[in-house]
């Protein structure tokens, strides 16, 4: 295993982090941030799920085979609680932007922004 | 060698719909687009290994988030404003920074599948022993992890759920069930009148409530027969995934989604207040504590035994076999994480959905 191989889903965990940074800080609509940031997010869960992948191993499910290698259940863990948090989180941000709407009446992170500005004395 | 070819191709399609999703105008196609990058997500899942991550990507990133996102579009309006430049360049050059860096530091990473990896060593290498299986009996050598080995963790995790679950009441929830002068003049707030203003009633129509022009979806006879048929059998698997964690890919977080979708597809057919029949809003409020409840009281429990907080081996009923013990407090643990993920799930999509 060496060249591209060795590091296929660093290559795609980094592609999907970089993606979702630029959306988070480049797209003013504030739910199209939030979607970027869940991308940014799911770019990290890919480095740590590729991080408790083996080759020649398989599902972290008891086979009966006493030879048998497993992936490392770990990371699953750590990510699968992850997700459910993530959806959570996203929920909240995503109320927040529903109250943003009813005060301001745009989710536009720069019309917020020359609002504000108006608003000043 | 073709494991390694369809993982490229799959990896290759998530960075694609990533950046379709970043580049809809329409938020929408967005949503949509980012329900296929989880499914893609979830086939990726299952060719690393991770089944139980699959398992949990499937029901939460390409259903319930889904739904979510459309509940909350159908609320803050659906379209990117059009005068934005298309690329913003100290942004650009910001990620393509970090970029470099982090293609730099890739250097050192450990390659991609060795089964020496650092990562797989010491208690990993112990998580993935038959040792584990006879400490615990858990055939699924995820589920000791999460429950027990990272008992304190999950437990945690769970009260971020609950606590989410509750800060949507606070931001999103009218006091209906205050004085009728209170409600009244919440209702003449008028809603902002700009002209591209949602439609308040809306929300109202997509759910078939008297407010709007209903819908009503559960008149159609093929929606309504499927959802009646399906609804209880998704329950029953719902419980049997949180229940048998410990046997095959499954557990609480997993099975709390699965019965919270029973909620969504009975509200999206028949209406929020149909679904509200079934689990009351009190009763969702309170279980979604009670979860959280049962977990912490598992722990004090085996304190009282004289154990430690969350040590299984102490609710063994003979002691001569602590490993019943771990089924007992794992499976305890998983009903109370399962109570609450279903509950708070249940809780954000009606709190989006009620205006």
């Amino acid at each position: 295993m060496g060249g591209a191989a060795a590091h296929l889903p660093h290559w795609a965990y980094l592609a999907l982090m970089l993606v979702g940074l630029y959306a988070a800080i480049a797209k003013p609509n504030l739910a199209k941030k939030v979607l970027g940031l869940g991308i940014f997010q799911t770019g990290i869960f890919v480095f740590y799920i590729s991080l408790g992948f083996k080759f020649g191993a398989t599902a972290p499910v008891v086979t009966g085979d006493p030879e048998t290698v497993y992936a490392n259940p770990l990371p699953h863990v750590l990510i699968l609680t992850a997700i459910v948090v993530s959806v959570s989180t996203m929920a909240v941000a995503l109320s927040l932007i529903v109250l943003i709407k009813r005060a301001y009446g745009t989710t536009e992170a720069d019309e917020i922004a020359a609002l504000e500005v108006e608003d000043e004395p | 060698m073709n494991e390694l070819a369809l993982l490229a191709g799959l990896l290759a399609l998530v960075v694609a719909t990533a950046v379709g999703t970043v580049q809809a105008r329409n938020l929408y196609a967005a949503t949509i687009l980012l329900g296929i990058y989880s499914l893609l997500m979830a086939l990726t899942w299952t060719l690393l290994h991770a089944v139980d991550v699959a398992f949990t990507e499937a029901s939460v990133g390409a259903g319930v988030s889904t739904i979510l996102l459309f509940a909350a579009l159908v609320r803050i309006g659906g379209r990117e404003t059009e005068n934005q430049s298309n690329l913003h360049l100290p942004a650009l050059l910001l990620v393509l920074l970090l970029g470099g860096l982090l293609a730099y530091g890739l250097e050192d990473a450990p390659a991609f599948g060795d089964p020496d990896a650092p990562v797989h060593r010491r208690a990993a290498a112990f998580y993935t022993s038959l040792e584990s299986y006879h400490l615990s009996h858990s055939k699924n050598l995820a589920t000791p992890v999460l429950a027990s080995y990272r008992g304190y963790d999950t437990l945690f995790e769970t009260a971020v759920i609950f606590t989410a679950g509750l800060a949507m009441i606070l931001l999103l929830r009218k006091e209906s069930a205050g004085s009728p002068a209170e409600a009244e003049e919440i209702a003449e707030d008028p809603p902002a009148a700009e002209p591209d203003a949602v439609d308040p009633g809306r929300s109202a129509r997509l759910l078939g409530r008297p407010g709007g022009a209903p819908r009503d979806l559960g008149r159609h006879p093929v929606l309504s027969k499927v959802c009646k048929t399906v609804v209880p059998f998704v329950v029953v698997f719902g419980l049997y995934v949180i229940t048998h964690g410990e046997l095959g890919p499954g557990g609480g977080f997993q099975g709390g989604v699965i019965i919270a979708a029973a909620f969504v597809l009975v509200a999206l057919v028949f209406g929020l207040p149909r679904a509200r029949q079934f689990l009351p809003r009190a009763w969702s409020d309170a279980l979604a504590g009670v979860g959280v409840l049962v977990y912490a009281g598992v722990g004090l429990t085996t304190m009282a035994l004289g154990g430690t907080y969350l040590e299984y081996a102490r609710l063994a009923l003979d002691p001569e076999h602590p490993a019943g013990g771990q089924t007992l407090g794992m499976t305890l643990v998983e009903m109370g994480v399962g109570v609450t993920v279903a509950a708070v799930m249940a809780t954000i999509f009606s709190e989006m959905v009620e205006d």
